[in-house]
């Protein structure tokens, strides 16, 4: 089962500390922007911060539609990951990812979370807990024993 | 004839045999795999609780709400949330925004399933051996 | 394949290895799956007079075609191998949702041989299976094992079978515990797995749905099934196994005070009302069951505070009349510390009612038994001596490995008391009162057993006398080939009720569930051939006519059953007529020619090997 970073945008506060995590992590320096996890602050339709960040979609839209097929999916660890010779950063991608988690990176080529090789380093900085190295089953899992402890 | 209403459980009559889990399988997947079933049973020995899970047709459904792609709507009548398979490419977003993990995203389909009242007719409602599982018109009933 | 998952896991605890191998389809053919696919193994992969605690000693857990899907009951595994109580063949199968998860991570079942050279657990989740470090879970009792292990994968729907310290102590009277309140019952295999380092054994399964051949054709005959299932005035959804203690008892069988009397004057106290009234929470069901006969009990505060999916009918026996016991309340306390310690409480009570007639009869005193004061209903004192036997802590170590071996330990002629045939403990009914189950006793081949031929339920019913000899050569022989097809399936001996007690009730569900058709007559021989290769595993071990036999207590002492005199068994009238009909010489053992007719002609070997 594929595990990912996954949200649970009941416990961001919006303090963007996975976000310098990353930028550190991919880029060697403390820059949000530089960062492949963002959080969206909701307001003022509601009070949500929003950790939104590459879900390695199994029917990824930027792996379709990349024309030099420079985004690749990793086997060893599932995550979709951006060829850096193949790229020549025509920003396609961006487009294309509903979710918006593609960014150019300074040198000017395609970057998105890829899992940091199996290691994602964000989740182990959040000082809440709201991402995860997860499945997408454990967290629906996790979901349904919190909802069946409420009403019992 | 199709009804508009909404599942509920009686929880003191629940006795976790999962029935509903391997009959709602068998019917939308062709095989018993009540792993991928819409309604998922949540036992917890100790306590000696059974509490099966599924859709509660949210007024305002979360999981549609963070479809990046609108592949999910609710139907206007049941409530009932509707994957538009051409749209949905299996993020998982929905998974993460539901509060009750009633919505999962199929092993092999890798496209979001959830709950759709057997389109007003639940079958894990009919089968339940104790009838735990209630269909109420929504306003009415527990 | 339809109905089965297609594959076997094979464990190798000396080489901490694990394979896949393809289920063999002949075989599965020929045994149906569980229990029989399982004694179809354990004899050809093993021979004679391995040491059953020993490095050569196999587990073979397995389940059937039915396991998983909704046939009612859909939910049984079964567990073959050789008995640390009996030296001879054992089968325990257990209900829950344990065999659907196996079926799910894409295995009909698992073999397990060798043993490890340090605590381990197995840990299956779909195509992963690994063999790991157990040793924070050695010495914790089975909930705690089974919590920790849910833990520490982060998944509250594992499902974990575990040992606790009998099976650790390696009592011979040790169970394997199973989602926390069921189990792999009878004949110590707790004891093995506990002999091989094996503390638990945890599942995952979400990889694979169960096809069959028409799936709306089998949701059609299922609806059929739950319709017959609903029996008007039938006790067991209400009250659970409890139901069966009133017949017991008014039909004088019921065990009280260690066989010494047919009826318990204090019923009402452990009786079906009582519990129902006084501990019961919730209806339980297992795995694609829809008669809910699990009874979810709380004692909520006290000295005998408490929980467990129970007490079933044969523990309210064990520790309840067997023992003189009329606290209701320490019967689930007891249940419970058999649950958590992993104890047999059919084996752990006719064990501790064996000691208290011995110290009735002064053949035992205080200063032999820790001090305990094992006067018949001292439920105290049964308790304390619950966690001593698991422990095998002084005199529990006496009573740790059953009543035979504790007979021989004590000595002074108190084998009379010892109430076992070939070593295990006698189920909660008298057969001085049912001729027919008696012989269903001496004959079965894991030893006192009532459910691996169940002829009391036509005694009981009345369809046929129970204090007549007549005809009940044939009939448990039937039985016992039946139920060899139910616990092959593997479903539940409750269903047989909807299903019916011949082959034929059990035709359609086999068709539907594997594509196969098959008539009353293929069926009937699956059973036979399943029983015949259990028997041949006894007769290579040495067992043969001289084991098919009943305590003392039975053959001699007449005891009122209801009949118009006292009763004993008169065995002697039915063992021959069964040989015949079994197509067994005197010695009760299979002519060649029968073996070859069931397509068993590399066993005759075996036959001649004396």
């Amino acid at each position: 089962m594929q595990r990912i970073v996954v949200s649970y945008p009941e416990r961001c506060v919006g303090c963007r500390i996975c976000e310098i995590a990353c930028s550190m992590a991919t880029e060697g320096i403390m820059n949000p922007t530089l960062s492949r996890i963002n959080v969206l602050a909701a307001y003022p339709s509601s009070a949500l911060d929003l950790p939104i960040l590459c879900k390695q979609c199994d029917g990824a839209p930027c792996i379709a539609t990349c024309p030099r097929q420079a985004l690749k999916r990793d086997h060893r660890t599932g995550a979709v990951t951006v060829d850096k010779w193949d790229c020549n950063g025509c920003a396609i991608c961006m487009s294309a990812c509903p979710l918006g988690a593609i960014l150019i990176r300074t040198n000017g080529l395609a970057a998105k979370c890829d899992l940091c090789r199996g290691d994602p380093r964000c989740v182990g900085f959040c000082p809440v807990n709201a991402i995860a190295f997860k499945t997408l089953e454990e967290v629906s899992a996790e979901r349904r024993l919190e909802a069946a402890k409420h009403v019992t | 004839m199709r009804k508009t209403g909404r599942l509920s459980v009686n929880l003191e009559k629940c006795t976790g045999c999962r029935i509903c889990e391997i009959v709602c399988s068998s019917t939308r997947e062709g095989l018993y795999a009540p792993k991928v079933s819409r309604v998922r049973l949540v036992q917890n020995e100790e306590k000696g609780f059974d509490c099966p899970i599924a859709c509660k047709l949210c007024e305002k459904p979360p999981c549609v709400a963070a479809c990046p792609t609108k592949a999910l709507t609710q139907h206007p009548l049941r409530h009932s949330v509707i994957v538009k398979k051409a749209l949905c490419i299996g993020c998982g977003l929905c998974v993460e925004y539901c509060p009750i993990g009633a919505i999962s995203i199929h092993p092999e389909r890798k496209m979001a399933a959830v709950c759709d009242l057997c389109l007003g007719e639940p079958l894990c409602q009919k089968v339940c051996p104790t009838h735990a599982i209630e269909f109420h018109n929504r306003g009415g009933g527990s | 394949m339809y109905g089965y998952a297609g594959k076997v896991l094979r464990v190798d605890l000396s080489r901490e290895q694990a394979s896949v191998e393809d289920l063999d389809a002949k075989a599965a053919e020929k045994f149906l799956g569980g229990r029989g696919y399982a004694a179809k193994v354990l004899y050809e992969e093993t021979s004679k007079g391995f040491d059953p605690l020993g490095n050569d000693s196999l587990l073979v857990f397995m389940t059937g075609p039915a396991t998983g899907t909704l046939v009612p009951t859909g939910n049984r595994t079964a567990l073959v191998f050789k008995s640390p109580l009996t030296g001879g063949f054992a089968h325990s199968t257990v209900g829950g949702h344990f065999g659907p998860e196996l079926k799910f991570a894409g295995y009909d079942g698992i073999v397990v041989r060798g043993r490890s050279s340090r605590p381990v657990y197995l840990w299956i989740n779909d195509e992963r299976a690994e063999i790991r470090d157990a040793k924070d879970l050695w010495g914790k009792n089975t909930f705690e094992t089974e919590l920790k292990i849910r833990k520490e994968s982060n998944d509250n729907e594992m499902r974990v079978a575990s040992i606790g310290k009998a099976g650790e102590s390696l009592c011979a009277i040790a169970n394997v515990t199973v989602d926390f309140y069921r189990s792999f019952g009878r004949g110590g295999a707790g004891a093995v797995m506990g002999s091989k380092a094996l503390k638990a054994m945890a599942i995952k399964g979400a990889r694979r749905g169960i096809e069959v051949p028409d799936i709306e054709a089998l949701s059609k005959h299922v609806q059929e099934l739950y319709r017959k299932l609903q029996i008007p005035g039938w006790t067991l959804p209400k009250y659970g196994t409890p139901g069966m203690l009133l017949t017991a008892n008014s039909q004088k069988v019921l065990p009280t005070r260690n066989f010494q009397r047919t009826s318990f004057e204090e019923i009402e106290k452990i009786g079906p009302e009582q519990i129902k009234k006084e501990l019961v929470k919730k209806d339980k069901a297992c795995y694609a069951c829809p008669v809910y006969c699990g009874k979810f009990s709380v004692v909520e505060e006290g000295p005998y505070k408490s929980q467990a999916e129970g007490p079933e009918f044969e523990t309210l026996y064990a520790l309840g009349s067997c023992c003189g016991n009329s606290n209701l309340e320490a019967v689930l306390k007891a249940n419970m510390l058999s649950d958590m310690h992993g104890l047999d409480t059919m084996s752990l009570g006719v064990t501790i009612s064996f000691a208290m007639e011995c110290y009735e009869r002064g053949l035992l005193n205080q200063g032999d038994m820790d001090g305990l004061d094992l006067s018949w209903g001292n439920a105290d004192a049964m308790l304390t001596l619950i966690d001593r036997i698991a422990d095998k802590k002084g005199f529990g170590g006496v009573l740790a490995d059953g009543v035979r071996k504790a007979a021989e330990r004590i000595g002074k002629n108190s084998s009379a008391y010892a109430m076992h045939v070939k070593g295990m403990e006698l189920p909660g009914y008298d057969p001085r009162g049912l001729q027919g189950t008696g012989l269903g006793y001496a004959t079965s081949n894991r030893g006192a057993c009532h459910s691996s031929h169940y002829v009391l339920t036509p005694e009981l019913s009345g369809k046929v006398n129970r204090f007549e000899t007549q005809g009940k050569g044939a009939l448990a022989k039937e039985l016992q080939d039946l139920m060899a097809v139910l616990d092959s399936l593997v479903i539940c001996k409750f269903v047989r009720y909807a299903f019916g007690m011949t082959a034929e009730g059990y035709t359609e569900t086999i068709r539907l569930v594997t594509g196969r058709p098959v008539d009353s007559a293929e069926v009937a021989t699956i059973g036979e051939r399943i029983f015949n290769i259990e028997r041949m595993f006894n007769l290579r071990e040495g067992m043969g006519r001289a084991e098919d036999t009943l305590p003392r207590r039975f053959l001699e002492e007449p005891a009122d059953v209801g009949a118009s005199e006292p009763q004993v068994v008169r065995l002697d009238e039915m063992l021959d007529d069964y040989y015949v009909n079994r197509g067994y010489d005197k010695q009760g053992r299979p002519t060649k020619e029968r073996l070859k007719q069931l397509g068993l002609e590399y066993a005759v070997k075996d036959l001649e090997a004396d």
